[in-house]
């Protein structure tokens, strides 16, 4: 805690620091009361995207060990019936030949500038058949991701402040169960009652909003517990702070109190969660895109797998990290605004 | 006072008495149900070769998709095979997979966490490590890794030890820099005791709480992602339950059974982890970490 | 002298944890009055009911507590009212000032958003209105460029800073009554008395009442006209300020006197023995942290430090946080290693010493820390963590276990406690132990960095006089790094008064609190409560 001690009669960099000249501005100010300073300081933003430049930079390193310790990377990116002559061409165009720096080098070139070496099964760049999923798999987290959120914070703040027992109890234990089920016993379970019982839904496919309902609420199910009990925590910690004794003091309703000195404060807890949990969730979509066939790059990268199609093996791994690392950042973002100190930790 | 009374002063007063109180008998619900289902699905699966009627690959193509009766308790899937041995059987891989991982990513985790808090430099670089590994999805990366050298049992477990291990990583790296801050620890120092002494005495008593917290998590989760997998067709080519609940999943509307009861093995089995990963969470957090912190 | 009128009248307030035979009374048959324009002071020590009181009369008290009785604010009984309409007179009528200013202020929204939600619901409207009400608030507590802090955060202040702005939000709705509760027992000794100095101004111009609550006796003795005495939730004594300090009937009184260390006089401390020979010494001592934040700056922690701590005498080294009091003692017992400079234990330089005469150096320095709940392991016992230090020299059992109830009796700490653990000890017994661990090798000089600091007042008392007999009976020279100068006047012979990495001035403790030289030191004595002004 090495913060220098200021005398309290003048702290003049304190002054600097939010330097507003008083005396120029006193006609104008006398109307507009200040707000907040929303959003990061431009250092902030530098680190943080800094931050997730050597997340991705780390990625791609790992997908290149992963790439060379097979030995010949040459044979991964050559159909299955190549010969030797069409093997020596391709280690030659991509430099598998050359020394181990200058192919990382010459690789992390290559996947920054969208050159991927073909697709076997297509014949085309990897990303001809990545670009299309990627709005299927988006629409399938997100969604999920604010279904799973909505659940999450709504049960949390009830097993809180519900003056109901059960309303406190019993929804926060529904949650638990099932985040002990895997995604797809959760899936399967829920197309055999709404789809294949009752009839109300599709079991599968891309087309309509209702596709993407059994989907979106298979996954969110899965961590939307964590994000109740977290919350929970957090707000029981925060009811009992100085701050919210403070607020009692003055003459607003309780509900305000409520609302805008717990329940955003107990907030951020949640966000740090929630930038872990999205790691899970795009894994199990992979798993829910296969159950309920939905197009997404997850369904991608399952199909290449089985034929050993390493191009877009390789494309859509890079593609998946990418995205969680942008959410990731995104939430580190966010939790800045709902608490100003994060950005001094940043 | 005598020899003898200053020892027997000496035992009573030191460690002796210490283990006892430590660890407090709280009749948890939480934590003894969770307790025994685990004990219980892994008594099964690894007593399959006694507990289990038939053979899990033997089929009986007269028998297809009966229901649960005297001679199939749990009823047969799509070529005659018996639904019952099959669940005592497939848990083997799972367990197996759960068991080794987990305790390789305890080894990985707190080797590398100790390491990190002793050396500035190795604590950026090992702390960038752990931040990487988790900027990739576990199960794209072992996805990956499948895709790439193939999906044995070992290359199974080393896979998803890599994906767990920055958790343990961060909660050891953590304690540790906490720890050291302590006045106690530079007391310790002070006193001029052997740092072997000072780790064991000061750090370690804080660490196992946490350790037993991130063990059960990452235990949930590894099994999570190996039935996963498996449910992909990516995992062992031995059945298991993810397996057997893809393949018989088409039965649903006519058959549940034949999904049903390796769906219910596996729930049971997550489920008993899971509630001794919360009950052990809450202890750890109701006490507020170390008893001196709570002041 | 003339009370005028009463606004606040307390009668036979009983505070309980529930309201069945189970619930623990936490005060009981408290009476008081609290008149315009006077200060009322409720003391005592921790525990003694003090702060439930005020948290009653205030609308404060946590989930569960009950209250009884009779609380008459302008006539009229809160605790007879209904809850919502009790909160509406509390809020309107009466200010709150908390204990931990950065604590009572929310960490995410601004001293501007908070200072205008703390205004009257009719001017909260207007938001010009809004604006020029909280810039004279700031005006009035002393915050200078405070249009500039209205987009502030309470982690961007400094402690007295935002204590200033508590007490704007305490006055923002010109309340009749306010509460200080430990308004400044968070805070520097020089910004407490410029807070206290404030109160006493607002106090002044406002006219209003004011109920202070504190368990520092000083602070009683020059801020309070009225004073009730608690212990164990009932009053003891009360009465006119000079009425009680003149004449303490009860006994709780006397040692809350005596514990914050109130005598005119100059201590016993202040012999006149010839000092020995010199057995610590200090030169040029330079050293400096670059601060890990956002802002890569280099802290000056020391600067040119010399100090010479001799056989027979007790050194003081007092100094405000930032002052480098702390970091001089870890470079003393080893824990840092300075940047330049010199450090001489019987004349040779401990960085040079050989690894025989480094041990010896080891066993003759030791330390008592600041915060004694951390200085002892949770998970030993105490005469595990008493005996560490025997343990590391190699002593068998039987003879550690015969030191260790040695020290344990010279500290007067009960023999049965040794197989406890320090979260069942009591604060002073804890403290007692942490000093048995650093006599058990018989130092000869014993570093205490705020040795009563966060310590009940009579257990401070308790724990300086053991301190004085441990000098008498084994001969020990203390370093006492104190931010309290009574304290230090108690103990030491010299003093060191420490500013910002640099000695300002030095001296034997008669000269310093009788003619002190140097401006700091002027204010520090003038800050400290309780008479000491030279």
């Amino acid at each position: 805690m090495a913060q220098i001690r200021q005398d309290d009669s003048f702290p003049q960099s304190q002054a600097a620091a939010l330097s507003e000249p008083v005396n120029a501005a006193v006609p104008d100010i006398l109307k507009r009361f200040p707000g907040r300073r929303v959003g990061m300081s431009r250092r902030g933003l530098l680190r943080s995207l800094l931050s997730s430049a050597i997340a991705i930079f780390g990625v791609l390193t790992i997908v290149f060990f992963a790439i060379m310790l097979t030995g010949n990377p040459a044979l991964l990116l050559a159909s299955p019936s190549a010969t030797h002559e069409e093997l020596e061409a391709l280690t030659r165009l991509y430099g598998f030949d050359r020394s181990l720096p200058e192919q990382y080098v010459t690789f992390i070139w290559n996947i920054i500038s969208g050159n991927y070496p073909r697709s076997l099964r297509l014949n085309a760049s990897p990303l001809e058949q990545i670009i299309p999923a990627i709005p299927y798999t988006l629409s399938l987290a997100f969604s999920a991701g604010f279904i799973a959120i909505s659940m999450g914070l709504v049960v949390g703040y009830l097993s809180v402040f519900s003056r109901h027992k059960l309303l406190r109890e019993v929804p926060l234990n529904v949650l638990a169960v099932f985040q002990a089920t895997p995604v797809f016993v959760i899936g399967l379970f829920l197309v055999l009652i709404f789809s294949i019982r009752l009839g109300w839904l599709p079991t599968g496919g891309s087309g309509s909003v209702k596709s993407l309902i059994l989907p979106s609420f298979s996954l969110a199910l899965m961590f939307a517990a964590r994000i109740a009990q977290v919350f929970r925590a957090s707000l029981h910690q925060v009811a009992s702070a100085e701050h919210v004794r403070a607020a009692r003091t003055r003459q607003i309703s309780r509900q305000e109190i409520r609302l805008r000195h717990i329940v955003v404060n107990a907030l951020l807890p949640v966000l740090s969660v929630l930038g872990l949990e999205i790691g899970s969730l795009l894994g199990g979509s992979v798993i829910t895109e296969s159950l309920f066939s939905r197009p997404g790059i997850g369904s991608v990268l399952l199909v290449a797998i089985d034929n050993k199609d390493y191009p877009v093996i390789i494309a859509a791994v890079v593609l998946i990290s990418v995205i969680f690392i942008i959410i990731n950042t995104l939430v580190d973002m966010v939790s800045a605004l709902v608490d100003p100190r994060t950005e001094a930790s940043l | 006072m005598t020899t003898k009374a200053l020892r027997n002063f000496a035992i009573s007063a030191g460690t002796g008495r210490q283990r006892k109180s430590m660890w407090r008998r709280r009749t948890n619900l939480r934590l003894v149900v969770g307790a025994a289902l685990l004990a219980g699905t892994s008594i099964m699966t690894l007593g399959a070769p006694f507990f289990a009627p038939y053979s899990p690959d033997f089929y009986d193509l007269d028998a297809i998709l009966m229901p649960p009766g005297p001679a199939h308790l749990f009823g047969t899937d799509e070529i005659g095979r018996d639904v019952l041995s099959r669940v005592i059987w497939g848990g083997r891989p799972i367990l197996f997979i759960v068991f080794f991982s987990t305790i390789l990513s305890l080894l990985i985790g707190v080797t590398l966490g100790f390491m990190s808090s002793a050396n500035n430099l190795a604590n950026t670089a090992l702390s960038r490590l752990a931040d990487i590994q988790l900027s990739i999805p576990s199960l794209v990366f072992a996805l990956l890794a499948i895709a790439v050298a193939g999906s044995q049992m070992s290359n199974l477990v080393v896979v998803l030890a890599l994906a767990a291990w920055p958790l343990h990583f961060r909660v050891v790296r953590a304690h540790a820099l906490a720890v050291k801050k302590l006045p106690y620890f530079e007391a310790s120092r002070l006193a001029g005791s052997s740092l072997f002494y000072r780790v064991m005495r000061n750090y370690l008593p804080g660490v196992l709480p946490l350790l037993a917290v991130t063990t059960s998590v990452t235990a949930t989760v590894t099994a999570l992602s190996a039935t996963g997998l498996s449910y992909l067709g990516l995992g062992v080519s031995v059945p298991d339950w993810g397996r057997m609940i893809a393949i018989s999943k088409g039965q649903l509307s006519d058959a549940a059974w034949a999904s049903g009861f390796p769906a219910l093995a596996l729930i049971l089995f997550l489920l008993g982890i899971q509630l001794i990963a919360d009950a052990l969470s809450d202890r750890v957090r109701g006490r507020g970490g170390a008893p001196h912190e709570r002041r | 002298m003339n009370a005028g009128n009463v606004l606040l009248e307390v009668e036979h307030l009983l505070v309980r944890t529930g309201c069945d035979d189970t619930s623990a009374v936490l005060a009981s048959n408290v009476s008081f009055k609290l008149h315009h324009g006077r200060i009322h002071g409720l003391v005592g020590e921790s525990g003694s009911g003090k702060t439930m009181i005020a948290n009653a009369v205030a609308g404060l008290l946590p989930e569960g507590v009950q209250a009884s009785g009779r609380i008459l604010l302008q006539g009229t009984n809160l605790l007879a009212l209904p809850e919502g309409a009790a909160r509406q007179i509390r809020n309107a009528h009466i200010g709150y000032i908390f204990q931990n200013p950065k604590a009572a202020l929310n960490p995410r929204l601004t001293i501007g958003y908070q200072l205008r939600e703390a205004l009257v619901p009719e001017v909260r409207r207007d938001e010009a209105a809004s604006l020029k009400r909280v810039l004279s608030l700031l005006d009035e507590v002393g915050i200078p460029n405070a249009y500039a802090r209205l987009t502030a955060y309470p982690h961007e202040l400094s402690g007295g800073l935002a204590q200033r702005v508590v007490i704007a939000m305490a006055l923002a709705r010109d309340p009749q009554i306010l509460i200080a509760d430990e308004p400044t027992t968070a805070l520097d000794m020089t910004i407490q008395a410029q807070i206290l100095d404030l109160i006493d101004n607002i106090q002044t111009q406002r006219h209003f009442g004011v109920l202070l609550i504190t368990h520092d006796m000083g602070i009683i003795h020059d801020r309070a006209d009225d004073i009730t005495v608690l212990s164990g939730g009932q009053i003891v004594e009360s009465g006119l300020r000079r009425t009680i300090f003149e004449a303490p009937r009860a006994i709780e009184t006397r040692n809350l006197i005596e514990g914050a260390l109130l005598d005119e006089s100059l201590p016993a401390t202040d012999d006149a023995s010839p000092a020995g020979s010199c057995i610590y010494s200090v030169r040029n001592l330079k050293k400096s942290f670059v601060t890990q934040s956002n802002h890569r700056s280099t802290l000056h922690a020391l600067d040119d430090v010399c100090l010479d701590l001799c056989q027979g005498r007790s050194l003081g080294i007092v100094g405000e946080s930032g002052s480098g009091k702390t970091t001089l003692a870890r470079i003393l017992l080893g824990l840092e290693i300075p940047d330049s400079g010199q450090i001489l234990y019987k004349g040779d330089d401990i960085a040079r010493l050989s690894r025989q005469s480094r041990r010896g150096w080891r066993r003759s320095i030791q330390f008592v820390f600041q915060d004694h709940w951390a200085s002892l392991n949770p998970y030993q016992t105490i005469f595990e963590s008493i005996s560490e230090p025997l343990r590391a020299e190699g002593l068998g059992r039987e003879e550690r276990a015969r030191r260790v109830l040695e020290v344990m009796q010279d500290v007067s700490l009960p023999q049965h406690l040794a197989a406890r653990r320090p979260g069942e000890l009591s604060g002073g017994q804890l403290q007692r132990a942490a000093i048995a661990r650093a006599l058990v090798v018989r130092p000869q000089i014993l570093i205490a960095d705020e040795p009563v600091a966060s310590l009940d007042v009579t257990v401070q008392a308790r724990i300086l006089r053991l301190l004085e007999h441990l000098k008498a009976e084994f001969g020990i020279n203390y370093i006492i790094i104190s931010h309290d100068l009574r304290i230090v006047k108690r103990i030491s012979q010299d003093v060191i008064v420490m500013k910002d990495g640099v000695i300002v001035e030095r001296g034997t403790t008669r000269d310093i609190f009788s003619k002190p030289q140097h401006a700091y030191t002027q204010k520090l004595l003038a800050a400290t409560p309780g008479g000491m002004r030279s």
